[in-house]
């Protein structure tokens, strides 16, 4: 047991620089990532979520219906193939095809949040469909428009609850990542690849990124409960009494509204 | 727009001024079908200012159809609405003006689950009506206050008790300051003593001279409060008149059946 030990010390002394380096990419990729792709998803999942409306006119229903199978079909294609294969395709059938020189970071870049979009656009669209519509309904009735009410009322209800898919998609980039050693990002696990192979040490250096990978989550985990926890406020609220209401906003000094119009 | 009385008028006296209160609603032979079911069959009703008029009738025959159809929540098949005598048009910004002009309060309270119940009113003065947030939650404070919500004001919906929310509900749909109120089954979910709550309230309303259309199952508020009752049967108006006439001596033999299954479910009330 001891040389396991020793080893696992030495190649972190030697090392520990180029580890942390690739779990800065690492995580630089998946945060990156998963934000641009949650954008992505809730683009994709509002138009997916539009009722087709018969109010429209015929031309703008035909449009919706188009676009909603584009985006159904990106959905589809990304959703059903490997991400490592995506991304083999991408960066070298980018040069091959097109004459494109993408940089590995663009691309790495690209292939997670437009993966984590498709993903995203479902859960977005479910969030979305599973809002009560007769909060819909009363936004409507108190006069409020289309957009107003998926921005007020239906967006951040939707964006509470998919928070734990939020978390689920981050934690899955932040070791997926490990598939974009293929096009040679030196994120943690291509670190481990470079190192071991000049080490021959695989076991030691397996453990060494096992354990970074399982921080990484679990802080990713706690700051998410913690942001959960954070929107949902307070669990019990506090009664309003006369003089918090005098001294925060005026509320109980106020004369009938109508009286003052005009 | 000014409001007519801030006094409460007794039936009697709203009955001789009827010619100088002017007309609110006019709906005009409103038709709704869905699919191959006619839901609503020549519907015309007219509300003058201050007016209360108590839609009664079973289960399915189309009050809350005719209210969505009302406020444009469910887009009528036939017919024609006329709001202070201008038919409603459907285009998006006068259609957003004039639902702000209407007030509903749903059976289901359908607050806005993440807001607590200050910013539940103040969010749609803020949006449609472009208040300052100062003048909105001041405005918003003076309903909640009527309805006995201020106390509340920091809770979400999912902290409150069945009247509670109902009542916060009506704030929201009174902060916009609108010129008719519908309500929907207002105490339908609620439990007979929160019932009592919601009823106090919108009693005040009326008292008021709020311009109210009520969809109800509570014979008695319907009968105390509203100086019109409506008879709705299978989607068509069968019988309308004051509550007295309707109430004691029906004209049309589905109004007393009606009538008559209530009074064995709550003896005493009638
Ligand atoms: N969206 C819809 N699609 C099809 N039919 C509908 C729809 N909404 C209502 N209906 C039908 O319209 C009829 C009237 O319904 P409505 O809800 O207006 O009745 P109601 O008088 O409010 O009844 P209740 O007292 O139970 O609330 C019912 O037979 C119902 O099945
Ligand atoms: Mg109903």
């Amino acid at each position: 047991m001891a040389p396991f030990w020793e080893n696992i010390v030495t190649t972190w002394s030697r090392y520990h620089s180029h580890y942390l380096i690739g779990a800065r990419n690492t995580l630089i990729i998946s945060f990156v990532s998963t934000f641009i792709g949650c954008l992505i998803g809730f683009a994709v999942g509002i138009v997916q979520a539009l009722p087709d409306s018969p109010r429209a006119g015929k031309g703008r229903c035909a449009a919706l219906k188009i676009l909603k199978i584009v985006l159904r079909s990106y959905v589809e294609l990304f959703r059903g193939t490997p991400m490592i294969v995506q991304a083999v395709f991408i960066y070298y059938g980018a040069r091959l095809v097109a004459g494109l020189h993408l940089d590995m970071w663009t691309a790495a870049f690209l292939i997670v949040s437009v993966n984590t979009g498709a993903y995203m656009a479902e859960t977005v669209r479910g969030g979305i469909l599973s809002i009560d519509p007769g909060q819909e309904e009363a936004a409507h009735a108190l006069g409020m428009t289309h957009v107003q009410t998926m921005l007020c009322v239906i967006l951040p209800q939707t964006f509470r609850n998919i928070i734990p898919q939020i978390g689920n998609n981050l934690i899955i980039n932040i070791k997926d990542t490990a598939v974009l050693s293929v096009i040679s990002i030196t994120d943690l696990f291509f670190v481990h690849k470079s190192v071991s192979g000049s080490l021959y040490n695989y076991f030691e250096s397996a453990t060494i990124i096992m354990v970074i990978y399982l921080i990484l989550t679990l802080s990713v985990s706690w700051l998410l409960r913690l942001l959960e926890k954070r929107l949902d406020g307070k669990q019990h609220y506090d009664l309003a009494t006369t003089d918090t209401l005098a001294h925060t906003s005026g509320l109980v000094r106020y004369a009938r509204p109508s009286e003052e119009k005009k | 727009m000014k409001r007519t009385d801030e006094s409460p008028l007794d039936n009697g006296v709203r009955g001789r001024i009827d010619m100088e209160r002017t007309t609110v609603l006019t709906v005009d032979e409103l038709s709704k079908t869905f699919g191959n079911h006619e839901v609503l069959r020549s519907v015309s009703l007219e509300l003058k200012e201050s007016d209360v008029v108590c839609l009664i009738g079973s289960s399915g025959s189309g009050k809350s159809t005719l209210l969505r159809c009302i406020n444009l929540l469910e887009e009528p098949t036939a017919g024609t609405i006329c709001f202070r005598g201008e038919p409603v048009s459907r285009s998006r910004v006068s259609l957003a003006a004039y639902r702000a002009r209407v007030g509903m309060v749903f059976q289901n309270f359908n607050l806005f689950d993440h807001l607590n119940v200050l910013n539940n009113c103040v969010i749609a003065m803020r949006k449609v009506q472009k208040l300052d947030r100062k003048t909105a939650e001041q405005r918003a404070g003076y309903y909640l206050e009527k309805v006995g919500m201020l106390p509340f004001i920091h809770a979400k919906p999912h902290q409150l008790s069945g009247g509670q929310k109902q009542r916060a509900a009506i704030a929201r749909a009174l902060a916009m300051e609108p010129e008719i109120l519908l309500f929907d089954e207002p105490t339908s979910a609620l439990d007979p003593q929160m019932v009592q709550e919601v009823l106090a309230v919108m009693h005040a309303l009326a008292k008021e001279g709020m311009t109210m259309l009520i969809a109800t199952h509570e014979m008695m508020f319907a009968r105390e409060v509203s100086t019109r009752v409506v008879f709705l049967d299978e989607g068509s108006i069968l019988e309308e008149g004051t509550p007295e006439q309707l109430f004691s001596c029906p004209r049309h033999a589905r109004t007393e059946e009606f009538l008559r299954g209530l009074l064995y479910r709550c003896p005493g009330e009638m």
